[in-house]
């Protein structure tokens, strides 16, 4: 047990702790448009899909560098989320079937991989498949670095982009009619989203980014019913359950820093979706019970 | 076979009018154009009769503002809309009237890139090439979206601007008046900071014809404007869009209320899958033309093939 | 039509028969697959012509996280032994090794043969027992032991071999374990500490002295948290420890943010080199062999900590 005051002296949780806020940021911000597209399972699949872009490009350059990966890992989530988006626009399967074939297709195919990998007489193939699992603790300043930068692009992207997100999310085909291409807009959030998710692979690892990727936008869409509201108190969330994530992480040991943050976060949704005003089930039992009694005595 | 004969009777009867219909086969392509300069004048003559029209008719109904030609769509193998073609003259209240599963709905997606065709060739303004895309507006049954989008209602009719203000460039202040003028006309203007979940149909439905006016387009196609909305709000519709006929534009709805139709409109396309009939109100909206219509048997799914 | 069938069974039940005949008759040496390479290495000693020994993971597999794929399975049905670690190692194997042993294959497992009165246990759960036995090198001998016993009273003809072979090998274990405490005494007793991504070194710690620190538990799946790692710096920092350690099976990842947490606290901590973990090192490198591996990481872990000391 440390003292907090040492605590926020302490190198290690510096960093972990800046890495993990901004990842909450990120995937705060990213998380709103998935919620609100309902495309929030995306996440999964693309964190999935990415282990095989991992180990192709291991297997291709022999490289094990973060960036290496990371490269990887992201052309292989594009090309799974761009298939996702064909299917459901050249065929009639629906969005949840055309994601569990592509994510279980490209998970399957980086298992076989992986195993190829495995069989060659090379020590060094060791650990790939933890690139995708995520280690809090173990962030390096080096990850900061990339994080800053992939999270500034996406935040310059989604100010720049603003309008049309809205009215992407909002209202597709209206926004085709006014000649915004929705082909260009898909590409563009979802290379935001996929961006998002491998940038988090390496902090909480690819069960818990799609919970990050729901979990703050969840919670603050019980709140508001301004989209610019949300976004902003999405990503405060994020980070907040980063930042006390590793508190909680730091100030014991033996608990894992990436499933705190989540439970975290997840606790944030649980008294949201209670507590919020309009929106939240206490208030929503309170009118009706209102209405009720008013009905009654007016009857 | 049948049917053959019937889309021929219909336009021998159609024609006989004098109106600028056309079948689409190849068979009756010639003729349409020596139909040209007659029909033009009997349509001057029939429209002065009907009510809500501008002194400016005259000139106007010469202009084509959309000409569809040949058009198929079809939804895994069944044709939804069956080669169909159809002129859209300028400044008139056109209805596309038609029974459920007549494709009036795809055929305004179809002809605005919405759904995939097989074929078929769509012409806004023909006449004139430099129009803008955003000379379109786009009014989209209420429920393809979906309302529980955290915006406020002054949002939801600002992104009418959009398209004249392109990729990246933010709302300026004249589009945020023009977005207000457009909810004050349509009488949404104290629910103007409301988040659009808390609205009722008839006021989704006014929003989004205060969206489309803010475009300030020259041509309106609207999927069911009258969907869900109580008389009240019918009626103001309709004054709205007589407003904008007046100004000269062009408004193309799909209805649905054979009873309102002839009060509402004064142009009217008759669809089942195939264009029945298509023209003046008073000349075409008849009960022969609506029984071939309206009848159970749809004739165009097997009839297309024995052209 | 029925005739056919019958007529096509007989065949087939023909051949099949000829060729059953056929294994009979050439017995060719028995089929021995090992799960790490580990073990493969120890079968390989022992049975010098005697055994076709295959090793299913390959240098640098995590057995911990292992996964048998279809292949596999196969060679595990088709081999004549299996020999295992147990003890929860080839914990992703679980479900096909169990099955394996249901269906009356012969299973040697180091599980069944160690005395558990030798075995360390995990310092949260008692009840689990640490499997990384190999670290030790007198346990090691007692696992060489038991596989002997095991494979002479599977493979009678092969006893005198076995019996043999063990001996040999056994006399250069023994060398190994001088070794070890030989280069051990290099190092001053406060000096003996190591620290690594996981717990793999206990046994190793035990039998030399050394006092053994692994961010991880004793198995990879587990994730440290933040305390762990500032817990581990701080405790590096304090006893002015010269070198921690990455091992090949992990990656470094883990270890270079303790060390970049170590220097943070005004101490320069060195990233010792690579020890070999939960598999032996490849041909390339040289150390494919149980001895050649324990040799090189003494060498790594003696060099790394008293230098600068």
């Amino acid at each position: 047990m440390k003292g907090l005051l040492s605590l926020l002296g302490d190198y290690t949780f510096r960093v972990v702790s800046l890495g993990a806020v901004l990842m909450g940021l990120i995937s705060g911000l990213i998380g709103s448009f998935s919620v609100l597209e309902r495309r929030s399972l995306l996440g999964d699949a693309v964190s999935h899909a990415a282990l095989p872009g991992v180990v192709l490009i291991f297997l291709l350059t022999g490289s094990k560098s973060t960036e290496a990966l990371m490269f990887g890992a992201t052309l292989s989530g594009l090309t799974a989320t761009f298939m996702i988006l064909g299917i459901i626009r050249f065929s009639r399967i629906k969005f949840d079937s055309a994601l569990a074939l592509i994510m279980s297709t490209f998970f399957g195919f980086g298992l076989v991989l992986l195993t190829y990998a495995q069989k060659q007489p090379n020590a060094a193939q060791a650990g790939l498949d933890r690139f995708i699992f995520g280690q809090a603790s173990a962030m390096l300043n080096s990850d900061l670095y990339i994080m800053l930068i992939a999270g500034s692009v996406l935040l310059a992207l989604t100010l720049m982009f603003w309008k049309e997100i809205k009215l992407f999310i909002f209202d597709r085909e209206y926004a085709h009619t006014l000649r915004f291409s929705p082909r260009k807009m898909d590409i563009l959030l979802s290379a935001m989203t996929v961006t998002a998710i491998i940038v988090g692979l390496q902090t909480v690892g690819v069960i818990l980014m799609s919970a990050m990727l729901v979990a703050p936008a969840a919670a603050a869409r019980q709140w508001t019913n301004r989209l610019s509201v949300m976004v902003v108190l999405s990503s405060f969330l994020g980070g907040i359950s980063g930042l006390i994530g590793t508190l909680i992480s730091s100030l014991t040991v033996k608990i894992p820093t990436g499933p705190a943050i989540v439970v975290v976060a997840s606790t944030f949704v649980i008294i949201s979706m209670l507590f919020a005003p309009g929106r939240g089930i206490i208030s929503r039992r309170w009118h009706r019970k209102k209405a009720v009694k008013t009905y009654q005595k007016e009857g | 076979m049948n049917c053959f004969l019937d889309i021929l009777g219909n336009y021998v009867f159609v024609n006989s009018r004098g109106l600028d219909l056309n079948i689409g086969g190849e068979l009756y392509s010639g003729s349409l154009d020596d139909t040209q300069s007659s029909s033009d004048s009997f349509i001057t003559t029939s429209l002065n009769n009907v009510d809500n029209i501008g002194e400016k008719n005259n000139e106007i109904k010469r202009k084509n503002v959309l000409e569809i030609e040949d058009l198929t769509v079809a939804y895994a193998e069944n044709p939804v809309l069956w080669d169909v073609d159809l002129n859209i003259p300028e400044g008139q209240l056109v209805a596309i009237l038609g029974p459920n599963g007549a494709g009036k709905t795809t055929l305004i997606k179809s002809a605005l890139g919405l759904v995939p065709r097989i074929s078929g060739r769509i012409r806004f303004f023909p006449s004139d090439r430099e129009k803008p895309a955003t000379d379109i507006a786009y009014v989209p049954q209420s429920e393809s979206v979906e309302w529980d989008f955290p915006a406020t209602v002054l949002d939801v009719v600002l992104m009418g601007r959009y398209g004249h203000l392109g990729w990246i460039r933010r709302p300026r202040s004249e589009d945020y008046e023009i977005a207000r003028d457009m909810l004050r006309k349509v009488g949404m203007m104290d629910y103007s900071s409301r988040q659009i979940r808390q609205l009722s149909g008839g006021q989704q439905q006014r929003v989004f014809l205060a969206r489309a006016l803010a475009q300030q387009a020259d041509l309106y196609l609207m999927d069911e404007p009258f969907k869900g909305v109580d008389a009240r709000t019918e009626l103001a519709i309709v004054d709205l869009l007589r407003n904008i006929q007046a100004q000269g534009k062009t408004v193309v709805a799909v209805h649905h209320d054979l009873q309102t139709v002839k009060e509402y409109f004064n142009w009217v396309v008759l669809l089942n899958i195939q264009v029945i009939a298509s023209g003046p109100m008073r000349d075409t909206f008849n009960e022969e033309n609506v029984r071939l219509t309206y009848r159970r048997t749809e004739p165009a799914k097997r009839g297309g093939k024995n052209r | 039509m029925k005739n056919k069938i019958v007529i096509m069974l007989a065949i087939l039940l023909v051949v099949s028969g000829l060729t059953a005949c056929k294994t009979d008759k050439q017995p060719g040496p028995l089929k021995l697959v090992a799960t790490t390479t580990m073990l493969a290495d120890l079968a390989e000693n022992m049975g010098k012509g005697r055994l076709e020994v295959t090793g299913l993971m390959g240098p640098g597999v995590d057995p911990h996280l292992y996964k048998a794929g279809a292949g596999d399975v196969d060679l595990l049905q088709h081999a004549d032994i299996v020999l295992i670690n147990g003890l929860d190692l080839e914990g992703k194997m679980g479900d096909v090794l169990e099955s394996l042993k249901k269906n009356g294959r012969k299973v040697i497992s180091l599980e069944d043969g160690l005395d558990s009165s030798r075995l360390l246990r995990d310092e949260e759960n008692r009840d689990i027992f640490d499997p990384h036995v190999w670290f030790d090198v007198s346990l090691w001998q007692d696992a060489a032991r038991y596989v002997c016993g095991r494979l002479c009273e599977l493979d009678k003809d092969g006893e005198n071999i076995y019996r043999e072979q063990l001996d040999l090998y056994i006399t250069e274990l023994e060398e190994l374990d001088d070794y070890i405490k030989i280069r051990v005494a290099e190092l001053p007793e406060d000096m003996r500490v190591l620290v690594t991504a996981h717990d793999a070194f206990q046994y190793f710690g035990h039998a030399y002295g050394f006092e053994v620190k692994g961010l991880q538990g004793i198995s990879t799946t587990t994730e440290a948290g933040t305390g762990d790692m500032i817990e581990l710096a701080d405790f590096i920092a304090e006893r002015r420890i010269q070198a921690i350690f990455i091992e090949t099976s992990i990656p470094p990842r883990n270890v270079e943010a303790l060390q970049a947490a170590v220097n943070s606290r005004g101490f320069d901590v060195k990233i010792g080199g690579e020890l070999y973990s939960d598999s032996l090192g490849d041909a390339q490198s040289g150390h494919d062999s149980y001895i050649a591996t324990f040799r090189a990481n003494i060498d790594t872990i003696v060099e790394s900590l008293k230098s600068e000391g």
